[in-house]
């Protein structure tokens, strides 16, 4: 009996890991803006979902569910990382930006400039631009995934698109133009 | 009150929603990865299932104490916390160790990280590292998350982990613990119509400014009670020292005051030294790495590393060092090893050419060099 759930439980796993490790890793890349992490992190969370299975309770839907406990994890990477972090979101803007490893993940030269405007913002707003623009999360399960108030995401959100802006100005990438 | 969306148009919204599929992951890696996920999960038996919490959703985050400057008692709280760094080239390595009682003090990560990295890879359930320096008194505290049976049935595992990393370290200033964590309870807030009011208008003040073009760093409203239970709600803004626009912002927020009905409201206003704020975390930085091995091992003698950037950066070395002559030389001796370790490559760039001093206490505060 044990073993047939088991197998159930695997190919579930192994449906949402095609349905949505990409999505999962672009998020926790550009969370941390590293692409060995995010792909150890992204292999973490699925270990931790087919780990905690029992506790899916499908109250949200699966995609929310992967996404908080990869969330989760960036945040446990973020407390490794403290100090540099702290300093570069302190500083915001002033820093090298870290390349991707070309053979592994492309980024489209047409979207080059807005990913790496949006890699100079803060924590926060990030999050909250990767959750609701780029993934579309609703409010709701956006506040799920991060765990915070609906309340707070939409202020976060609210700050976030005008500084995105403000970003791609002063690195000379003239938003309204491009597109 | 009306807010303004300056990037609203779907144009905007496309860009990013763009953004998704213009980074493509290679279909190879992926599989690959895929692979890797199977390959684990199949590793994975029912006995080690058991070592993870369930409600891994109810976890309460870890504060994470820094040791900020200088002061009697300081703790702390590691969980994984920092990246390990080998600071040292081979040539500098070898040129330390030729100091005899200062041998190893370039050596490795802090002493949190690996026990809490060590641990967690052997599958443990752990909520994290605390590792707390009192005076003499190091100690390590790790708290297990799990039922009562888990603990127990982990607990002298863990204890024999971190025995082994301090003898392999040869440090000989820490007592440890391993202990069990009570889960917290979760509580609702229900909040009342007055601070209700008090959060609406820091909404409202966060929205408006934080879309403005003043530099601001950090906004709120806050309402403490008086003795008498009297709630006195206060405005908080904290701008760099270098936004002159004082009056003009504290205009902007009267005004939102007044909608809000609260007019009058106090402003407390922070001036923050940008330069100064950024030296000040890059310093305490630089003491965790100086302080790693140097509060590990009794014949350092070293109590405490404090830092402070008023006037100019001061990396503080408190010791139990006496007052005689073999004291002072042997203060000196630590100086320069820290000097040392202060001017390779890789401190340098932390310190980005402050300059800066090494001072050194004695017992009873005098300074030794």
């Amino acid at each position: 009996m044990v073993r047939i759930l088991e197998k159930i439980k695997k190919e579930e796993i192994e449906r949402w890991y095609d349905d949505h490790s990409d999505a999962i890793l672009k998020f926790v890349l550009m969370l941390v803006k590293d692409y060995q992490q995010a792909e150890d992190l992204t292999h973490e969370t699925f270990v931790k979902a087919y780990l905690h299975y029992e506790s899916f309770h499908q109250q949200s839907s699966e995609k929310t569910w992967l996404f908080r406990i990869a969330h989760n994890l960036t945040i446990d990477y973020f407390r490794r990382h403290r100090s540099i972090n702290l300093l570069r979101d302190f500083l915001s803007s002033k820093r090298d930006e870290s390349r991707l490893p070309q053979e592994m993940i492309e980024l489209k030269e047409t979207s080059a400039e807005l990913y790496y405007s949006l890699e100079k913002l803060k924590e926060a707003y990030r999050k909250v631009i990767l959750l609701r623009k780029i993934q579309g999360f609703s409010v709701t399960d956006t506040a799920n995934i991060l765990d915070w108030s609906e309340s707070k995401v939409k202020s976060t959100q609210f700050r976030a698109i005008p500084a995105l802006k403000k970003q791609l100005v002063k690195d000379g990438y003239v938003y309204e133009k491009t597109i | 009150m009306c807010m303004k969306r300056p990037f609203k148009s779907d144009k905007d919204n496309d860009s990013l929603k763009q953004l998704n599929d213009a980074i493509v992951w290679n279909q190879d890696q992926k599989q690959k990865q895929k692979e890797r996920l199977l390959k684990t999960i199949n590793h994975l038996d029912i006995s080690q299932e058991r070592r993870y919490k369930k409600n891994l959703f109810f976890t309460k985050r870890n504060m994470i104490l820094r040791n900020i400057a200088y002061s009697a008692v300081a703790v702390i709280i590691l969980s994984g916390v920092f990246i390990s760094s080998a600071f040292v080239s081979p040539a500098m390595a070898q040129v330390v160790a030729k100091i005899p009682y200062l041998g190893q003090l370039f050596y490795k990560e802090p002493l949190g990280d690996e026990i809490a990295d060590t641990v967690r890879q052997k599958g443990y359930n752990i909520r994290g590292v605390s590792v707390s320096y009192q005076g003499s008194k190091n100690s390590i505290t790790v708290s297990v998350v799990g039922s009562a049976s888990y603990y127990n049935g982990v607990k002298e595992d863990i204890e024999k982990i971190i025995s082994d990393i301090i003898q392999k370290r040869n440090y000989d200033t820490y007592t440890f613990k391993v202990i069990r964590e009570v889960p917290d309870v979760e509580e609702k807030e229900e909040l009342s119509a007055e601070e209700k009011k008090v959060q609406d208008i820091a909404e409202d003040l966060s929205n408006t400014l934080f879309s403005s073009n003043y530099s601001i760093l950090e906004l709120g409203t806050s309402m403490n009670r008086d003795k008498e239970g009297k709630v006195h709600p206060t405005v908080h803004l904290q701008i760099p020292n270098t936004e002159r626009r004082i009056e003009e912002i504290k205009g902007v927020i009267n005004k939102i005051l007044a909608q809000n009905d609260a007019k009058g409201m106090p402003i407390e206003i922070q001036k923050v030294d940008m330069k100064k704020s950024e030296q000040s975390m890059r310093w305490g930085d630089i003491a965790d790495d100086v302080g790693e091995d140097l509060l590990g091992k009794e014949k350092y003698h070293v109590k405490m590393v404090g830092y402070s950037v008023h006037p100019e950066p001061q990396v503080l070395i408190n010791t139990s060092l006496g007052h005689s002559s073999s004291d002072k030389t042997f203060a000196k001796e630590l100086e320069k090893v820290i000097n040392e370790f202060l001017t390779t490559k890789k401190m340098k760039k932390k310190i980005k050419g402050d300059s800066y001093q090494i001072i050194i206490y004695g017992k009873g505060e005098k300074k030794l060099n």
